[in-house]
């Protein structure tokens, strides 16, 4: 590089630097900038297209709400909705139990912890499509090894088709999601756990307060940080579950299994009804934002921030 | 600037800009799916547009000055490498013949096909041609996705609408217009069986005699005494094979649609659908059918079949090759069951080549069409039954059974006389409840007459 262009390399330098401190310009941000633009374009793009094509008429261009009036009087909107709410309630709440139950045990010591804790990630890292086909098997009343076993236990003298039977399908479904998804819970609720305070779980042993008094009062508000973000998570993750739900049933049998985004797929890629479909995909986002602000109104009401 | 270079320049930025238009089309249909929640593929999504995956694109290269480039997507699901190869064949003697280029989409999913032609024309960039599935006609014609053909149709040289099976044509067309070329059919209609299970009940397995429902279920009641198997496999998940399986036993009634000519009324609730739901209430009350049923579409029927835990179930011609390669069992292909005083007949959808709206250079496209339908092409590169009664022929030929008999004329017949269930804007919502109301009566819930009432009410709601 010749003297002249370093030297004019050094001014551009200078002028930017000038106008990075006159405006008060983040140099951080600066940076970031051209990412957060590309993710923001990828977001609104499909965003925007996707409310667009739910407002559009059967024929041409316009503007109409028949999508949403149509999926609002449809008799599968009100079950969708009831399978959905279901779904993340029972399923969020299995969830962040059975994951703190098992992070409370992974968290005491014991031979061979960190090979347990180990394997106790299997299911978080087996891609969900498998895990669909996985408990379509496990629940096969002819092969699956579930039938199997009650039936060589004694407790069962034929098989249950457990997939098969509307009242049960649902919930056996909510056990495939909740064995893909407490690990997570489990493991972020761990490293919660490995930050408690002992001296405070100390203190509060020595003065007599029982296991679960101090589950309640000691450990629980120092894990609420964790927490709050891993229901979050949880509750975004499970309303949008599909891969589960429709390897193992498609939805069936009789709608029992049908959720928002395996309605929002088959209305779209099955039956080609892509304004119901997008319709159905911004009421779910509605929801979903609804669902949000609650849940962080409610925290903060207790006095938790996010 | 030379000429030549000029033309290279205006040549890359056309690339440029069909690869920019090509992007932004792909991200729109992306981020439906991820907003639906839906990112990432399904494999049993496939199942329902008749399999297969994958996509892939052939080359292009550039044109003399009269040429033009069009753009066309293939749907290659269940298409063998020799189907494959014979499709590039037919492209590049087009090229040669024509000067023009043709770029292929290859994919395996018809979902995809269609929504890529939706989006595509709405974002006013069609591809040139893209064939779709039979269900999906009614609907791109009626929201006016595709163009009405009858005037290439009526002058094609080729081939003409007395060359394609009956019925095909009737599929793409809405109102008297015709709005696609049909090419290959999807086909349910023929029954295969175990025939060691057939011989352990006591009847001859090369000449198996159960023509009708009530004959094919007394059969079934001899093989589940001798044999102690659930033997009746029928489609009861929420599946699209659940509509087809059941429709096809429905055509064999002497109906070829659900519905009436004028579309005005459905035959559900009357003898015909009646009759087809009692057939399946009473595998339902002798219980026939396999534990979970109404979670099973005919590939967990071929899994228990391979497993010889059933004895038959009705599916298409397809799964002739597939049992053969899977499985070492004596399996024979006999007649649909059909209804008492009925005929022989199945279910057929198929394959249709459509000219997007809007898409540049028709004239084009549609000569590319009728290369691709003379039989000579047809015949090589069609995965699935051409809809030529002549390729039909040479499709089926020498085709035997797992026990060795020649069973070509089965298909043939059953092709050639199939139904279509719905050509209606509505169908996809009139297939959905069918599949509801099948259920409903494999779960005991509805007696075959409630079931088609209710199911009859839906569709003239839609109607």
């Amino acid at each position: 590089m010749s003297g002249f262009e370093r030297q004019r390399l050094k001014q551009n330098y200078d002028v930017l630097r000038e106008w990075v401190r006159e405006y008060q310009v983040s140099v951080g941000a600066l940076f970031v900038l051209p990412v957060f633009t590309i993710i923001l374009l990828l977001l609104l793009y499909p965003m925007f297209n996707t409310f667009w094509l739910s407002v559009q008429p059967t024929t041409g261009i316009g503007f109409t709400l028949e999508n949403y009036q149509t999926m609002l009087s449809a008799d599968w909107f009100g079950q969708v909705f009831w399978n959905s709410a279901l779904w993340v309630v029972v399923g969020v709440s299995l969830q962040v139990g059975v994951g703190f139950g098992l992070a409370l045990l992974l968290n005491t010591p014991f031979p061979r912890q960190k090979l347990v804790r180990g394997l106790y990630l299997v299911p978080w890292i087996t891609p969900t499509v498998v895990v669909g086909l996985i408990f379509k098997w496990m629940y096969d009343p002819q092969f699956g090894i579930i039938n199997w076993a009650l039936r060589w236990s004694g407790l069962l003298d034929s098989s249950i088709a457990w997939l098969s039977n509307p009242d049960l399908a649902l919930y056996a479904l909510i056990i495939a999601g909740l064995w893909k998804r407490f690990p997570f819970v489990m493991i972020m609720l761990l490293a919660g756990l490995q930050d408690v305070d002992e001296r405070l779980q100390n203190a509060a042993a020595i003065d007599g307060v029982p296991y679960f008094a101090r589950l309640r009062h000691v450990t629980l508000p120092q894990l609420m940080p964790v927490l709050k973000i891993v229901v979050l998570l949880s509750i975004i993750w499970c309303f949008n579950q599909f891969a589960i739900i429709f390897i193992a049933t498609g939805g069936g049998p009789i709608g029992a299994t049908e959720t928002f985004p395996v309605k929002v797929y088959k209305l779209g890629f099955q039956q080609l009804e892509f304004g119901l479909s997008t319709a159905l995909s911004v009421v779910m986002l509605g929801i979903m934002i609804l669902v949000m602000i609650a849940y962080i109104r409610v925290l903060r009401r207790r006095g938790v921030k996010l | 600037m030379s000429s030549g270079n000029r033309q290279r320049t205006n040549s890359q930025s056309r690339l440029q800009s069909s690869r920019r238009r090509a992007f932004i089309k792909s991200v729109g249909v992306g981020g439906v799916a991820a907003l639906a929640g839906c990112a990432g593929s399904n494999n049993e999504s496939e199942g329902e547009s008749d399999g297969g995956s994958g996509t892939e694109t052939a080359g292009a290269t550039t044109g003399g000055s009269d040429s033009v480039t069009l753009e066309l997507i293939w749907f290659n699901g269940q298409a063998t490498e020799e189907n494959l190869s014979a499709y590039d064949d037919a492209i590049a003697a087009f090229e040669e013949s024509t000067g023009h280029t043709v770029d292929v989409t290859k994919t395996g999913q018809v979902g995809q096909i269609v929504n890529q032609v939706q989006t595509g024309v709405q974002a006013g960039d069609p591809v040139s041609i893209a064939a779709i599935p039979a269900g999906a006609c009614q609907t791109l014609a009626n929201k006016e996705i595709i163009e009405p053909l009858d005037s290439y149709i009526d002058d094609a040289d080729t081939f003409s609408r007395s060359d394609i099976i009956r019925g095909k044509l009737d599929i793409s067309t809405r109102d008297d217009t015709t709005y696609a070329v049909p090419i290959m059919s999807g086909h349910w209609g023929s029954l295969f069986y175990n025939a060691n299970m057939l011989e352990q009940a006591g009847y001859d397995p090369m000449n198996p005699d159960f023509e009708t429902w009530p004959e094919f279920i007394s059969v079934a009641e001899d093989v589940k005494e001798a044999v102690g198997v659930q033997p009746v496999g029928f489609s009861g998940a929420d599946h699209i094979h659940t509509t087809v399986q059941w429709s096809g036993f429905f055509h064999t009634t002497g109906r070829k649609s659900w519905l009436n000519e004028d579309q005005t009324d459905t035959f559900l609730d009357k003898e015909a659908g009646i009759s087809c739901a009692e057939f399946t209430q009473s595998a339902v009350e002798k219980d026939l059918l396999p534990s979970g049923t109404a979670n099973m579409n005919a590939n967990g029927l071929r899994e228990l079949f391979i497993s010889e835990e059933l004895f038959a179930y009705q599916v298409g011609g397809f799964e002739n090759a597939i049992l053969k390669e899977q499985s070492d069992i004596d399996f024979g292909i006999t007649w649909n069951p059909r209804a008492p005083d009925g005929e022989n007949s199945g279910f057929s959808g198929g394959i249709f080549y459509t000219l997007p709206r809007g898409s540049e250079n028709q004239d084009e496209a549609f000569a590319l069409i009728e290369h691709l339908m003379q039989l000579k092409w047809l015949n090589q590169y069609a995965q699935l039954p051409p809809v030529r009664p002549d390729g039909l022929q040479s499709f089926f030929e020498g085709t035997t059974d797992g026990i060795g008999r020649d069973v070509s004329n089965i298909f043939i017949e059953e092709v050639s006389n199939s139904g279509f269930p719905t050509i209606h804007v509505n169908q996809s919502r009139m297939w959905e409840a069918q599949r509801r109301e099948i259920q409903e009566i494999i779960l005991g819930q509805k007696t075959a007459e409630e079931a088609m009432t209710s199911l009859a009410d839906r569709v003239r709601e839609l109607l």
